[in-house]
């Protein structure tokens, strides 16, 4: 970098510390705020024109970062109403960015743990998008019931399946994803669900041609067992066109690792995967 | 004060000494791109970098390599020797093979280029920075010794020519190397392979022998979206035992993809490499 453009650099830095765009201005409000805040503590905050309930405001902070500032989730549809499957909704961030993109998608969000999918189903009525359908159970490989940890902020998982989350579990039920898709076709396939990703693209493996495109958070915290490798051969083999992005050590969470050869912060890691079908021209 | 305000302000005071206290690594590669900034690409010259006095093709290519290696450290590994095998695929002009005799004075470095230029100022950059017993191969890394066609792009991008997305340069005949021969002959303890797209035939090409490599520090490049190499090499390392770690994910979203850049998701990079560190 020369002198004139270093100079450059940092003015237009300085300049956009001082005058964010309202999306970011908000996200260094709450981040303020959590700062102050102890973890854990419900409430209710105003970002942008949203008002929102939120069951731990430090984890909202990197959620509305993603999704309002960054526009990680953000999708170009062939249609003004795409069906949007949103699996691990938490409080809804993706569902109402959704819904600002496109007003007409037609969103189906479901959320585990029974508390979140309360102030989901507030969240969204608030906000103007009370017609998604909101499902509290967790999706899964079979319907009934099973055992989830609720851990009450972002981490919440079904048990055994994500390792440090292993606190009291509850009952929850349980939707089996295959047979959403086996009923209609879906534009947009979100999961964040916490470890249970590679299960539930295996299971619905005979039908993810009825899935034009899939956004999958990738949890690996288990070096033993490995979710990115399987999950990406899954999607090249069903057809889909694969992009990493986003990959974030997890250092702070605590997770069985066998002795490395490496420094730190290799052996848990969240990975964004975008997978989309290629033009067929 | 609030404690998280003291934080905040610990923080700042941090931001501060680094900038105005760098370390010596951070000083050299500041100095570097500073340099870089000044010079028209693909000018050959010297520079000297904490003590190592480094010949380069490309001034701007050396600047990431650089702070890679001896500012961020991402191919710092503990070895339970204190001579560990090391080879080192795709040396570019060297400063992996410097960093590894940093790490361990005695490790025994074989380093492989395949661009005949690069490989004169490897051997140069090696011999003047007290590394000489480490060997400098002209040779392109591959599934077949022999002659191969390579692009000599100039810089850190130099690929075989039959690979998609390589980029344009003067086309050479370069003598191949098959990596599993290599690896028949004898047992690595850390393979550091950064081939430009070749990995993937490399690895598959050597699945059943990858049981004579401890540890792999793999640079992963994905340029063509139609045509991801991820899902075979991750899946090959696991066969083969390894514990796979995704260390460092790079878009490149300057490089034009490979066909295929059709995508629902504009914020999607399509063009990326990224570290694989795999051990047993």
């Amino acid at each position: 970098m020369s002198r004139l453009q270093a100079f450059r650099y940092y003015v237009r830095a300085g300049w956009r510390r001082m005058h964010p765009p309202p999306a970011e201005a908000d996200w260094r409000r709450a981040c303020r705020l959590a700062d102050r805040t102890p973890r854990h503590r419900a409430g209710r905050i105003r970002l942008l024109a949203y008002d929102l309930a939120y069951p731990d405001l430090l984890m909202l902070c990197p959620q509305w970062h993603d999704i309002f500032v960054r526009e990680t989730l953000r999708f170009r549809a062939r249609t003004g109403a795409p069906r949007i499957l949103d699996c691990g909704a938490n409080v809804g961030l993706a569902t109402l960015f959704w819904k600002r993109c496109y007003p007409g998608a037609r969103i189906t969000a479901f959320e585990a743990d029974p508390a979140i999918a309360a102030m989901l189903r507030d969240n969204l009525a608030r906000n103007g998008a009370g017609d998604v359908e909101v499902v509290a159970k967790a999706v899964w490989v079979a319907g009934g019931t099973v055992r989830f940890v609720a851990e009450g902020a972002d981490s919440g998982a079904i048990a055994g399946l994500s390792p440090g989350i292993d606190g009291p579990s509850v009952a929850v039920p349980a939707e089996r994803l295959r047979d959403r898709l086996v009923r209609e076709p879906v534009d947009l396939l979100k999961l964040d669900v916490e470890g249970a990703e590679l299960d539930l693209l295996a299971d619905c493996a005979g039908v993810l041609d009825r899935v034009s495109a899939i956004h999958v958070e990738v949890h690996d915290f288990t070096p033993a067992r490995r979710l990115l490798p399987a999950v990406l051969e899954l999607l090249d083999r069903a057809g889909f066109t694969t992009a990493l992005d986003d990959l974030l050590p997890i250092t702070w969470r605590p997770c069985t690792a066998p002795p490395s050869p490496f420094a730190r912060g290799q052996a848990c890691w969240l990975t964004l995967v975008r997978a989309w079908r290629p033009d067929p021209s | 004060m609030t404690a998280p305000r003291l934080a905040g302000v610990r923080r700042t005071a941090g931001a501060i000494r680094r900038q105005v206290w760098p370390t010596p690594a951070v000083a050299a590669w500041r100095r570097a791109c500073r340099t870089a900034g000044q010079v028209a690409r693909y000018t050959p010259g010297r520079i000297d970098l904490m003590g190592y006095r480094i010949q380069y093709s490309d001034l701007l290519t050396i600047c990431p390599q650089w702070h890679d290696l001896f500012v961020k450290e991402t191919l710092r590994f503990r070895s339970g020797r204190s001579a560990p095998r090391i080879l080192d695929c795709g040396a570019n002009v060297g400063l992996a093979s410097l960093y590894f005799k940093r790490l361990y004075p005695a490790a025994r470095i074989t380093a492989y280029e395949a661009d005949p230029t690069l490989t004169r100022l490897l051997a140069a950059n090696l011999a003047a920075n007290g590394a000489g017993d480490v060997e400098a191969v002209n040779a392109a890394v591959w599934t077949r010794s022999g002659p191969v066609d390579f692009r000599c792009e100039g810089a850190d991008s130099g690929a075989l020519d039959e690979l998609a997305g390589a980029l344009p340069g003067e086309r050479l005949a370069v003598p191949g190397i098959r990596l599993r021969d290599l690896l028949e002959a004898e047992s690595i303890d850390l393979l550091k392979l950064d081939i430009e797209g070749a990995e993937r035939a490399v690895l598959e090409d050597c699945a059943d022998v990858l049981g004579r490599v401890a540890i792999l520090l793999l640079d992963l490049h994905e340029f063509e979206p139609g045509r991801r190499h991820a899902p075979a090499v991750l899946s090959a390392l696991s066969a083969a035992g390894f514990t796979v770690s995704l260390g460092e994910l790079n878009p490149l979203p300057w490089r034009p993809p490979v066909a295929g850049g059709d995508t629902p998701f504009p914020g999607a990079p399509l063009c990326w490499t990224c570290l694989v560190k795999a051990w047993r």
